[in-house]
């Protein structure tokens, strides 16, 4: 506050004085934002009154002018060129000088001495006005008018023009007369004061003692410089009267020089008539009479020639000739503005065109007989205001105002349909007052729920939605909606006799509330159905109004009813109360990490799946469940979008893809995106067989994966989905990595290989897949490595052992190796895993036994355990992908178990939407035998897998399972060590039947140390051996 | 009407079209943005539409970025970027007001916007982000590209050259060389100079040399005009298109006709039949073989009835758009 007072403290001289005073905030704000040419809010507020001028539509245009010019006014406290203060005014007068039923509007007369202010020659702006009628009914025009005479000190004119007003019935005429009065008491001040002063000057021929009156502006002495008189009285003292004319210190003075005798207007004036001459004015006096004007020169050179004596001659009383107007040939209507002609004058070719004013405009209006041009444009809309607009900018207005008288409607009929509603709840709520007393009954007997009514608030549920999506404004809320539908549902009964009402208002104010979870909810089903059962066999003799209702229900409803209901269950559970309820929205709700994506996933913006948009489209069609909803209860919503662009995949095939010139630069341009199925597949298709007819290839990859996607049967370890997994990373930032161009290198037994700085001597093949083989190998500084050669160019491998490192830091070498490389090929890769291996558990398991089971399955436990603790799967845990390891060499505190194989992995975080585990192996037989169901969590496979193993270990045969008592258990009794049997039966129990992997596993590791302690340390490494 | 060299566009837009612009690479793409808030693509050859997307407000202007990506800008204040592949839309940023206007600059590799408030904004087509936003003295009316010289039409009928390489400060503040408000203006193909058409049918060809012997050969002349009972009406000159190669260039006014020029000689080449109404954009294909002339109404005057909007595709000779040697 006190900073903006400042400001204007320190800015007074740049403040035009107003008549009615300026607005102290909007000053401040004017003044504090002088400096940038951004003005960002004023602007706004300006194109908002220039689209209004133009777009105003009411009968009161000047209204908006007014406006505007206050505005202007208070905006631009400097005045100034910017504020187009000029420009405005002299557009509103024109603008309505035809219209009569503005002349005597104060406004508008305001406007025209407003502009009067503002121009050189007033005088004949107040002359156009009187001829023309304007304002000759409002005492300000006088007043103006006299006070611009009085200012040229013409003080007879002046009167004359107030006595005018006063004759004209000029209104206010108080204000007028008041005004007359103090012009009279000026004047007459004003010729006592000279009256007086002739006095003193005589008496001060006498040499009396003057005096210096203060305020006195002083003659100043020296002819180059000029300083303040030492003597600051009589000679010395300029006699400029203020608020009078500065005409009549010549006659005050006429005493001092008397023989030189000048020419008083006055005089000659005198023999004139008061009354303003009324001459033929074609048009409002110029503002600025340019003819008339000196050009700027050297004044030192003009000389004034002095003529004494009676030279100077009255003038003859008054010139009768007409004002000169100019005549111009083409309409005025260049926007102003201001270009710096010094940076470039060469560039400004068009001469400036002449200024044409408001006058001149308005004898053009008079003069205007038969154009030769005619603008084929809304000439006068674009360029009525002070700045000019294009065709676009009105046509946005227009557009703008469609826009928001569409929405005014909407509102005013939601607002009506919400009135009405209110007014139906009231009486509802009314009757149910009036009847509660004498119902008392109604309380335990639920009204019945009709197919009819619950069937149609259903229906309307889309309907009332529909304007939200539409509408940006938010006009319709919750409460409303919830009251119509609650209403609906009483409103087709309202015809029906009063005894049925009450039952209906009874249900009346649950339904307002909760509107919608009544026909969800299994409760009022049954209710219902207990309703029509206690109505059909027990009539209550207790209220007998009641009877008459139920009857025609009992009579014809119950069975369809009941149909109708069942029928609606699944629908509103699914799609009214939202569908996502039962979406298993995190594959480990357990886990925090998945928990916190879920809620991301859940409050993110959901794109209407097809199963809802059945649900809508079909609403007259409610039996039909929507045939994807069983589909999408499983898929987490992320996956929604791909799956919705893989169903429309053929429409969004790329628009312009066909074209085969073009193809290179679409490929190009997908990959430079993180991309969506569709077009990555058509990528890689690209690449991969470029020779092939595109278009049929693509619409068959289209097809099958529109299929897959369809069936959601696609396969989350697929070559494909992981390859689309990986293109999101960059996989060249990982340490290790190295990418080929070559085609992969044979790998064979007994053969050396060349990998990098690497040879690696190859001496037996450990295990081998579908698509990879596993090699073990030693490198020429004789260090054992793994290799895996893998025949699809995805080092998924590799990205699962960088992600566990990353993710589990120094813990992962425990478990998982030290160290790993991975070349890519352009059809494979190869991935090598450092360490001192000895092979897979499978050869060890063949060659030798096991005292000491429990210590790996000990670290078996705890190895995945730290893999699902990370979002990883391993889904493929068997004696065959498990690695066995030196001790002795690997120091204490590494496992003698590892995991090197990671064909079958997944990484839960990358791929969140791994739902369907049935691509992995040995799943299928899983399934079938119903150990597995396709919904459960994705880490109950690798638990089964542990179970296999330590059945492997402990029996050297395959496990087989049987059902008993709804739990899982081993076919056959476990008898292997006697002493522990009971141990590894509940271990089998418990992993087997598991609720949740991860509790498991830290039980299971707590059992297994609670029984085996005494056995399980260091004792290993005497178990492990060379064989 | 139509006749063989000349076709109707089906599946046009539904309300005015507010320009179009052919593929950088090839005549068969017509990108078309509309005032129903939608832009399209077309398929010219085929005379199909292959895809289209939406704005939330009528879209003023469009522009290929590359083959493959669509820019639009309108109503909505937003500037959109479009993946004509993957139909995946990215909102790139947005300007305070209607952004009336967009453009690729090859030379700089940028997209820049126009808008009505008062600035030019530069965007980074590659990540794509905003690269500068440079106030203006007025509303964007209209701009146009020139090598890496970037010419800003305003209201006010000021004229400003812009540096895209050092966008420092203006280059070249000029007024408008015509007395009415500039409607549009095109950079020659060859970067000398440009063309400016104004709102009372006359077309003005000036040189960004600032030596005076180049600003001689500066001139304006008058066209669509019609006299009718001996007045003559004036329309409005909406649209320019060059021809890539010749260096001549087609105007469109609202008076629904479209002359080629030769600006070298000072020719008029040819005059197209009348369209049933005003001629809102003109395109020239990258080749120079087609014409996209775009006859849609644009509520010059007012808000009334008028004949339905569409795209005329034009297919056109060297005896159209090729100077006549002297």
């Amino acid at each position: 506050m006190a900073e903006g007072e400042a400001e204007w403290e320190l800015s007074k001289e740049n403040i035009q004085p107003l008549r009615e005073g300026r607005r102290i905030g909007a000053l401040q704000q004017a003044l504090s934002q002088q400096d940038g040419s951004s003005h960002t809010t004023v602007q706004q507020q300006k194109q908002a009154f220039e689209c209004e001028l133009r777009m105003y539509t009411g009968d009161d245009p000047l209204d908006v002018w007014d406006r505007y010019i206050k505005w202007t006014q208070q905006v631009y406290p400097q005045g100034g060129k910017e504020s187009n203060l000029l420009v405005l005014l002299e557009r509103a007068v024109i603008a309505f000088a035809n219209e009569k039923r503005y002349h005597n509007d104060s406004r508008y007369v305001n406007l025209w001495l407003k502009h009067g202010e503002n121009i050189t020659e007033p005088l004949e702006i107040y002359n156009y006005m009187h001829r023309h009628g304007i304002g000759v009914q409002l005492a300000a025009f006088y007043i103006a008018w006299s006070e611009e005479f009085e200012k040229h000190g013409n003080f007879k004119k002046a009167d004359g023009i107030y006595q005018q007003g006063v004759s004209c019935g000029a209104e206010p005429a108080d204000k007028l007369h008041q005004y007359h009065k103090e012009f009279q008491a000026r004047v007459s001040r004003q010729v006592m004061a000279g009256m007086r002063e002739s006095e003193q000057e005589e008496e001060s021929l006498e040499p009396t003692q003057p005096q210096r009156s203060s305020l006195v502006d002083l003659k100043p002495r020296g002819k180059k410089t000029a300083f303040a008189p030492v003597v600051r009285t009589g000679a010395t003292v300029s006699y400029q009267k203020r608020g009078l004319s500065f005409q009549l210190p010549a006659a005050a003075h006429s005493g001092h020089n008397s023989r030189v005798m000048v020419f008083d207007e006055n005089q000659g004036a005198a023999v004139e008539n008061c009354e303003p001459k009324t001459e033929q004015w074609t048009a409002p006096p110029t503002g600025r009479a340019k003819e008339n004007e000196i050009m700027p020169e050297k004044w030192t050179n003009v000389k004034i020639p002095q003529k004494f004596g009676s030279s100077v001659v009255p003038p003859s009383a008054k010139p009768t000739f007409q004002p000169f107007v100019e005549e111009c040939d083409q309409p005025p209507a260049v926007t102003p503005c201001k270009i710096n002609p010094a940076v470039n004058t060469v560039l400004s070719a068009r001469k400036p065109s002449k200024e044409e004013s408001a006058l001149e405009l308005l004898q053009q209006q008079h003069a205007e007989e038969q154009p030769k041009e005619q603008s084929m444009y809304c000439k006068e809309l674009l360029f009525r205001g002070a700045t000019e607009f294009c065709f676009e900018e009105l046509r946005a207005e227009r557009y703008y105002k469609k826009v928001s008288r569409e929405l005014e409607e909407k509102t005013a009929k939601l607002k009506a349909f919400k009135e009405d509603l209110k007014k139906q709840v009231e009486a509802k709520q009314k009757l149910l007052h009036e009847h509660s007393s004498q119902m008392d009954a109604c309380h335990e007997v639920i009204p019945p729920v009709e197919g009819h009514p619950v069937q149609q608030v259903v229906e309307c549920l889309p309907e009332a939605a529909a304007p939200l999506p539409v509408s940006p404004f938010n006009v319709y809320d919750e409460n409303e909606g919830a009251a119509s539908a609650g209403s609906n549902l009483t409103a087709p009964n309202e015809g029906l006799p009063l005894d049925k009402e009450v039952d209906n208002t009874v249900n009346g104010p649950a339904t307002k509330v909760m509107p919608f979870t009544i026909f969800c909810d299994s409760d009022t089903s049954e209710q219902s159905q207990e309703r029509v059962s206690i109505a059909a066999t027990s009539k209550p003799p207790t209220c007998r109004s009641l009877n008459t209702i139920l009857k025609p229900i009992v009579e014809s409803v119950p069975k369809p009813e009941i149909d109708t209901l069942e029928r609606m269950k699944p629908i509103s559970e699914d799609s009214i109360l939202g569908s996502y309820r039962n979406k298993t929205l995190c594959p480990s709700p357990e886990h925090t990490h998945d928990f916190v994506r879920a809620v991301h996933l859940a409050s993110t913006p959901f794109s209407a799946s097809q199963g809802e948009r059945d649900f809508s489209d079909s609403d007259g069609n409610l039996s039909a469940l929507p045939p994807f909803t069983a589909v999408s209860v499983q898929t987490p919503a992320v996956k929604q979008e791909d799956y919705e662009m893989a169903l429309h995949g053929v429409n969004q095939l790329s628009p312009i893809q066909e074209v085969s010139q073009e193809n290179g630069q679409c490929s190009s341009s997908s990959s430079s995106l993180d991309g969506t199925s569709c077009v990555k597949i058509m990528h890689l298709t690209h690449q991969s067989e470029p020779d092939t007819p595109e278009l049929i290839h693509i619409a068959a990859e289209q097809t099958a994966q529109a299929f897959l996607s369809e069936t959601e049967m696609e396969n989350p370890s697929s070559a494909d989905s992981r390859r689309r997994a990986l293109e999101k990373l960059d996989l060249d930032a990982f340490p290790n990595f190295f990418r080929k161009a070559e085609p992969l290198p044979t790998v064979m037994e007994g053969e050396v290989l060349f990998e990098g700085d690497e040879t690696i001597v190859i001496f037996s093949k450990i295990a081998s897949g579908e698509n990879y083989s596993v090699y073990l190998g030693k490198t020429n500084i004789n260090e054992n490595v793994v290799v895996k050669v893998d025949h699809e160019s995805v080092p998924w491998d590799f990205y699962i052992h960088v992600q566990l490192r990353n993710r589990l830091g120094l813990d992962s070498h425990k478990y998982f190796g030290r160290k790993s490389s991975c070349f890519l090929y352009k059809d494979g890769c190869i991935t090598l895993h450092w360490g001192h291996h000895w092979g897979t558990l499978q050869d060890f398991l063949a060659r030798s036994t096991l005292p000491q089971v429990a210590s790996l399955v000990l670290e078996l436990l705890e190895l995945v355990q730290q893999m699902h603790s990370c979002h990883l799967l391993h889904g493929d845990i068997r004696p065959g992908t498990l690695h066995v390891c030196y001790r002795e060499t690997c120091g204490s505190e590494d496992s003698v178990l590892k995991v090197l194989d990671f064909s079958h992995s997944l990484d839960l975080d990358l791929q969140p939407v791994v739902i369907s585990t049935v691509s992995l192996p040995g799943i299928q037989t899983l399934l079938e035998q119903g150990v597995l169901l396709s919904t459960s969590s994705p880490y109950q496979v690798d638990l089964l897998g542990i179970a296999e193993t330590v059945y492997m270990m402990l029996k050297r045969k395959k496990m087989k399972l049987v059902k008993k008592e709804a739990e899982w258990r081993l076919d056959d009794d476990l008898e292997i060590s006697g002493t522990h049997d009971a141990v590894w039966q509940d271990f089998f129990k418990k992993i087997l039947n598991a609720e949740s992997a991860s509790s498991v596993l830290t039980e299971l590791q707590e059992l297994l140390k609670n029984n085996f302690n005494d056995c399980i340390d260091d004792q290993l490494t005497s178990v492990i051996w060379l064989p | 009407m139509t006749g063989s060299n000349e076709f109707k566009l089906n599946q046009g837009p539904e309300d005015s079209i507010s320009a179009v612009k052919f593929s950088p690479s090839t005549a068969q793409f017509l990108l078309v943005s509309s005032w129903d808030s939608t832009v399209r693509l077309f398929d010219v050859s085929g005379n199909s539409l292959r895809t289209k997307y939406q704005h939330l407000a009528p879209v003023l202007d469009c522009a290929f970025y590359d083959p493959t990506h669509a820019w639009s800008g309108g109503l909505d204040m937003q500037l959109k970027m479009h993946d004509l592949n993957t139909g995946q839309d990215t909102v790139v940023g947005s300007h305070d007001d209607t952004i009336r206007c967009v453009e690729y600059c090859p030379e700089v590799n940028v997209m820049v916007t126009g808008s009505w408030d008062r600035s030019v904004r530069l965007w980074d087509p590659r990540t794509p982000c905003n690269a500068g936003t440079f106030s203006q003295p007025d509303k964007v009316y209209t701009l146009s590209v020139a090598g890496d010289r970037l010419i800003v039409g305003t209201a006010g009928r000021r004229v400003l050259v812009w540096d895209l390489r050092n966008m420092g400060y203006v280059q070249q503040r000029r007024e408008s060389s015509l007395k009415y408000q500039t409607r549009c203006i095109r950079a020659f193909p060859n970067k000398q100079g440009y063309v400016l058409s104004s709102i009372e049918g006359r077309v003005a060809v000036e040189y960004l040399d600032p030596s005076l012997e180049v600003q001689k050969k500066k001139y304006a002349f008058k066209c669509h005009r019609l006299k009718e009972n001996g007045i003559e009406q004036v329309y409005p000159v909406n649209a320019i298109s060059f021809h890539s190669v010749h260096n001549t260039f087609a105007t469109g006014g609202s008076d629904g006709f479209v002359n080629i020029w030769d600006p070298f000689n000072k020719k008029r080449l040819c005059q197209f039949h009348r369209y049933p109404t005003s001629i809102a954009s003109l395109a020239f294909s990258n080749d120079g073989s087609t014409l996209a002339i775009a006859s849609s109404y644009m509520q010059e005057q007012g808000d009334i009835s008028h004949p339905e909007d569409a795209i005329f595709i034009r297919q056109v000779t060297d005896a159209e758009t090729k100077p006549k040697s002297t």
